[in-house]
């Protein structure tokens, strides 16, 4: 199979050689070129409304080289008003539209001399069709109906409600939410996809198209799996349904590239010029290694993320979604066999990683289908929920996600794979999983959030709706949920809890839910420490610091800038302790920012003090809802013996209104 | 698992046979990174904003962008005993020198060699192989003051004979500038930052990542 598919890619390219030989030989024939009349006006033109897409034709005229679509959602639209897919050929289908809404098309043709008369406009309204998703029933992440062996019945994002009480015409899907998957690529071409592929709207950064289909030579599923989640189309009789299956998917194939130039577009994509980032919600399932080490986000990051906040959605910002990370075991680095994944006993926690602590994401932990903490998931004060994700796939019938794979051979789920519990419809995986499993479950949510609300929800009221809504999972006594001082549940493997879609939409679309008040941030100064850490020692070195008067009744996020200067970092425990005045009674609260851990280089562990605490950006949710005054204590603990260091400094910033 | 791979080997695929094909396919390599750390010697600081950061040159490890046969040939005819010892990642391709010739010296045969220059030093973020890595695939970021007017901007980066790639959009008078790939940007970056004329001045670099 895989050997008859590479001989026709070859075909295919040897056939494009010929081409542009004959190609070549035509021009140095003919000197120089005359201007062609400008092409004539296309006709016979035919639009037909299918579910989420247009399939449009028209005869070729003589002159033309190729045909510029221009539409809109109202008829008459001039054309300068109108959307243009640029540069196309007839048939053309017009993906990721809306169902039950009539689009407007003038179409002209297009040469070196300029573009004709556009055509007589034409309409066509997509609508829906009834038919069911034949793998959903796997889909134990949207209604775990015990399922799959061990499940427990219930632990799933709720989502059956919804799903039921969304009539068929209904536009209660995620429609017109635009979600950008910023990954590996997008395969916008997928069965399962390519309805909800908002036209001409990806990006290709190896070739500057708008195809980020995975190459023959990377063949990486990734990206495709993780939209597949977020927005595999319902009703449509093939495989899976996502969580928000008819929000609008563009693919940046940013990881094919992984510069910082790229990295800031990616982030922040403005096709249409208008000075507002693209997508509503990104989707980052990616990060930096996940072995141990503190990994900071660069400026350029940390400035891309700032302009998706406060431009995004016209001002409402962009919401980020960001995976939490997998190196609770130390993922693929197996440095040492004692570590079980708890928090106490993980090689890496989503705190030290810079992307995913940052103030403006929501950092996505996983959970498994008994709704536990999957192993690998790592956990961090800067969690902000979670969502299923299953531990790994196993040959005696064990899945985790169901979700879109590379169509054919390729990808996660190929026919080399003798693995008999895949699917045998290789266009999709039951294998996908990870904290980049969690992350798009979140996103389709807040798409459903986004298209239900009638108010004008910022990216700070997702946030908000979704950690005050989410569910408490794991509720035995050792899981270590507390209240903070807000009266708000959390817990340091799980955030706020797992994500409840159905009491998300809710409160989204509550008449009564008062959108947050604009943000304030609230600097501390520089607060110098200079004291030695006691080495080996369960008290270390503790600083406490009043804030008052920082206008800051409720919290949403903190930030803790530490700086401490140690000869082998991992030593340290660090933890923040608020402390208030609540209607007399004193009120407490903690964020365990830091843990005592194993990292990938303890090997050599002289070589690892390039990674002190040096203005290191630590992210905390956990004091949501507390004001900011009060006193904060920071706590720099050394647990254990012979390398030391001291504690330096340390600053503390609040978000909030 | 091993490091080298992880970008095609999220743990969504550990258990996945099309990932340990990869690593079949690949097991030459597999020691790539194992350098004695010892001999990450050379480190460089660089400008992260205002924040100074450090990271090591691998004396072995050289980092190829945008690989194509024609470059291979070259380079592998520019330093005897070269290899090819990863995976792409992205569109990096990595090559190990042997024992007896420095990365830096390599990189300087390769220049002469080579019209297009699409070759970095590989450099890490600790002092072990085992650090994240980057690389320098050419260009700088600088960000100049964001409440100079655009002719203000446009004379200084004039004055200072900077050729401006793209300018970005939303934030007011950051630029990608020209330079070439490996550590003349990062010393260009530095040098320009040093000045105390730009806010930001850093590499574009290349990052190693993973899907998660």
């Amino acid at each position: 199979m895989l050997q008859s598919k590479q001989s026709w890619r070859y075909t295919t390219f040897y056939l494009l050689i010929l081409m542009s030989v004959f190609s070549c030989s035509k021009t140095n024939e003919s000197s120089p070129i005359p201007e062609q009349p400008r092409p004539e006006q296309p006709r016979f033109i035919s639009a037909t409304g299918v579910d989420g897409y247009v399939d449009l034709n028209w005869s070729t005229v003589q002159y033309a080289h190729s045909y510029n679509i221009y539409f809109s959602t109202i008829q008459n639209t001039p054309l300068s008003e109108s959307k243009l897919l640029a540069n196309k050929q007839p048939p053309y289908t017009h993906t990721g539209l809306i169902n039950n809404t009539t689009y407007y098309y003038l179409i002209a043709a297009v040469n070196t001399t300029g573009e004709s008369v556009s055509s007589e406009e034409i309409s066509a309204t997509p609508t829906s069709i009834v038919g069911t998703n034949p793998l959903f029933i796997y889909q134990w992440n949207l209604e775990n109906t015990a399922q799959v062996a061990g499940a427990i019945r219930g632990e799933d994002i709720n989502l059956a409600p919804l799903i039921t009480s969304c009539n068929t015409e209904d536009n209660c899907r995620g429609e017109g939410i635009l979600v950008a998957i910023v990954d590996t690529g997008l395969e916008i071409s997928h069965e399962d996809l390519f309805s909800n592929v908002a036209a001409d709207m990806s990006i290709n950064y190896l070739d500057s198209s708008y195809d980020p289909t995975p190459s023959a030579s990377s063949e990486d599923p990734h990206g495709t799996a993780v939209a597949g989640i977020v927005a595999a189309r319902d009703q449509n009789s093939v495989g899976l349904r996502g969580v928000a299956p008819r929000a609008s998917l563009v693919g940046y194939n940013f990881l094919q590239v992984g510069d910082m130039t790229t990295a800031f577009d990616a982030l922040t994509h403005d096709s249409d010029g208008d000075q507002s980032p693209d997508a509503g919600i990104s989707v980052n399932s990616w990060g930096p290694l996940d072995n141990g080490e503190l990994h900071a986000a660069e400026i350029d990051i940390v400035s891309a993320l700032k302009v998706g906040v406060e431009k995004g959605r016209n001002g409402l910002g962009t919401v980020y979604v960001w995976a939490a990370g997998n190196g609770a075991k130390g993922a693929s680095f197996n440095i040492d066999q004692s570590a079980t994944g708890e928090c106490n006993r993980s090689v890496d926690n989503s705190n030290y990683d810079g992307f995913a602590n940052d103030p403006r994401v929501m950092a996505i932990g996983a959970v498994t289908e008994k709704g536990l903490k999957a192993s690998y998931s790592e956990c961090g004060a800067n969690l902000w929920i979670s969502a299923p994700a299953g531990e790994f796939c196993n040959s005696s019938g064990y899945y985790t996600i169901t979700s879109t794979d590379l169509s054919g051979d390729a990808g996660i789920n190929t026919d080399q794979l003798s693995n008999s519990s895949e699917y045998t419809n290789t266009n999709y995986t039951k294998c996908f999983n990870g904290t980049s499993a969690a992350t798009p479950t979140v996103a389709g949510v807040a798409a459903l959030m986004l298209q239900q609300s009638t108010h004008n929800l910022s990216w700070r009221d997702i946030r908000f709706i979704l950690a005050n809504t989410a569910r408490i999972n794991d509720p035995g006594p050792q899981a270590g949920w507390t209240q903070n001082g807000a009266g708000i549940s959390v817990n340091h493997k799980y955030g706020f809890g797992v994500v409840d879609s159905l009491a998300a939409v809710a409160m989204a679309k509550d008449p009564n839910y008062l959108v947050l008040d604009p943000e304030v941030q609230f600097d501390s100064p520089l607060y110098a420490v200079n004291l030695s850490i006691p080495d080996n020692n369960s008290v270390g070195v503790e600083d406490v610091q009043t804030i008052a008067n920082s206008s800051i009744t409720k919290i949403e996020y903190v930030e803790i800038t530490l700086t401490a200067a140690h000869a082998y970092f991992a030593d340290l425990e660090v933890i923040l302790t608020h402390t208030y005045l609540n209607d007399a009674t004193t009120v407490s609260s903690e964020s365990r920012l830091a843990e005592t851990h194993l990292m990938q280089c303890e090997r050599e562990i002289s070589n690892c003090s390039a990674f002190s605490y040096n203005n290191w950006r630590f992210g905390s949710s956990r004091h949501l809802g507390e004001p900011a005054d009060g006193t904060w204590m920071l706590s720099v603990r050394d647990k254990k013996a012979n390398l030391t260091g001291q504690f330096d400094s340390w600053k503390i910033k609040f978000y909030g209104s | 698992m091993k490091q080298g791979f992880i970008h095609k080997c999220s743990i969504a695929s550990q258990l996945l046979i099309s990932c340990l094909q990869l690593s079949t396919d690949l097991a030459a390599d597999s020691n790539f990174r194992n350098i004695p750390a010892a001999q990450l010697q050379q480190s460089y600081t660089w400008y992260d904003g205002d924040i100074k950061r450090e990271v090591w040159v691998n004396p072995q490890l050289i980092a190829e962008f945008n690989p194509t046969i024609s470059q291979k040939n070259q380079i592998s005819a520019a330093v005897t005993g070269a290899q090819v010892v990863s995976a792409k990642m992205g569109p990096v391709r990595f090559w190990q020198v042997n024992d007896t010739i420095n990365a830096k010296t390599a990189i300087s045969s390769i220049s002469k060699r080579m019209n297009s220059n699409q070759i970095s030093a590989v450099l890490h973020d600790g002092a072990s192989t085992l650090s994240a890595m980057r690389a320098i695939p050419g260009n700088i970021i600088i960000y100049l003051d964001p409440g100079w007017d655009q002719a203000t901007a446009t004379q200084w980066l004039a004055q200072k004979n900077l050729q401006v790639v793209s300018q970005r959009q939303f934030m007011p008078n950051v630029f990608v500038i020209k330079s070439i790939p490996g550590l003349e940007s990062l010393l260009m970056a530095n040098k320009l930052y040093e000045s105390g004329e730009v806010v930001a001045a850093f590499p574009n670099w290349w990052k190693e990542l993973v899907t998660k």
